[in-house]
């Protein structure tokens, strides 16, 4: 099942890059945005690491449903 | 408090460490002694800054309140601190008649159509754009005054395209993510202290990471 789910994720990842010119460039702003949130929310290294890719993965969610739905948007005007 | 074991954070003085967290991300913070989350923001703080400054050719980070040219960008640029400072210091310098800016107009705000600005920074924008030659320029040289007949900002555009955008994004998102920093080093971490600690009613009250710090 995750392996299913993991097949999903990175076949929409690379559909969305190749649909969306420029996308990459907001990848380095994710990571970093997810780790000043994991930071300024925790004190130690660990829970920092293990903060960063909670926040990784809700950021990349939400903007990716956003995006999802911009697109849809798109091809349906 | 420490969210993660309940220990206290000596935020030492809280207002100091904001001021230096503003100056350089992550400074606050290594003067608290937080060296990790120190090096964190540092690093990846100023990286977002400096790619951004990059691919947007150096000159997506100025200082401009002209009417019809506010850099509204620059608000949330200015939290990065000390690498935003040359650029306020540039749209004063180039602010008036026949002014010119330092270090050859390294952040200086656009020149607008028509605006007078000295010789020898007329020539050093030359140097700056390629494509600007000194036809491009009404002179006066009794006055040596040299008014530009074109726009610089939609010269950047052209030259710069996506780029131009991109690199603002960058930079505004590097300002405002140390904004966070800065919280983080004047009141601890977010949600460091619980509701019912807030209220009053919890045991840990009197470890609260501000009251540490005084």
């Amino acid at each position: 099942m995750e392996s299913l789910a993991s097949i999903l994720v990175s076949t929409l990842a690379v559909t969305l890059l190749d649909r969306v010119p420029g996308l990459a460039f907001g990848v380095p702003i994710l990571i970093a945005a997810s780790f000043v949130f994991a930071a300024t929310h925790h004190e130690h290294p660990d829970a920092i690491r293990g903060a960063m890719l909670q926040w990784l993965v809700w950021l990349g969610v939400i903007l990716g449903v956003v995006l999802g739905l911009v697109l849809l948007i798109g091809i349906w005007v | 408090m420490s969210p993660d074991d309940g220990s206290a954070i000596d935020l030492k003085r809280p207002l100091v460490a904001m001021l230096l967290g503003w100056l350089v991300p992550g400074l606050g913070h290594l003067y608290q002694g937080r060296r990790f989350k120190g090096v964190l923001f540092l690093v990846v703080v100023l990286s977002i800054y400096i790619t951004g400054f990059l691919l947007g050719g150096g000159r997506v980070v100025y200082w401009s309140w002209k009417p019809g040219e506010q850099r509204w960008a620059m608000a949330c640029q200015a939290g990065i601190g000390i690498a935003a400072v040359p650029a306020a210091a540039q749209s004063m310098l180039l602010n008036g008649v026949g002014k010119a800016a330092a270090a050859g107009g390294f952040m200086a705000p656009p020149v607008g159509l028509n605006q007078p600005v000295a010789e020898s920074y007329g020539r050093a924008m030359m140097r700056r754009n390629p494509g600007l030659s000194e036809d491009d320029f009404r002179r006066q040289p009794r006055l040596r005054l040299w008014e530009l007949q074109r726009d610089e900002l939609s010269m950047w555009h052209r030259q710069l395209g996506r780029w131009f955008e991109i690199g603002t994004l960058y930079t505004m998102i590097a300002g405002m993510l140390n904004m966070l920093v800065i919280y983080d080093a004047g009141f601890g971490p977010l949600g460091s202290i619980r509701d019912d600690e807030r209220r009053g009613g919890g045991a840990g009250k009197s470890n609260s990471s501000t009251s540490a710090a005084d």
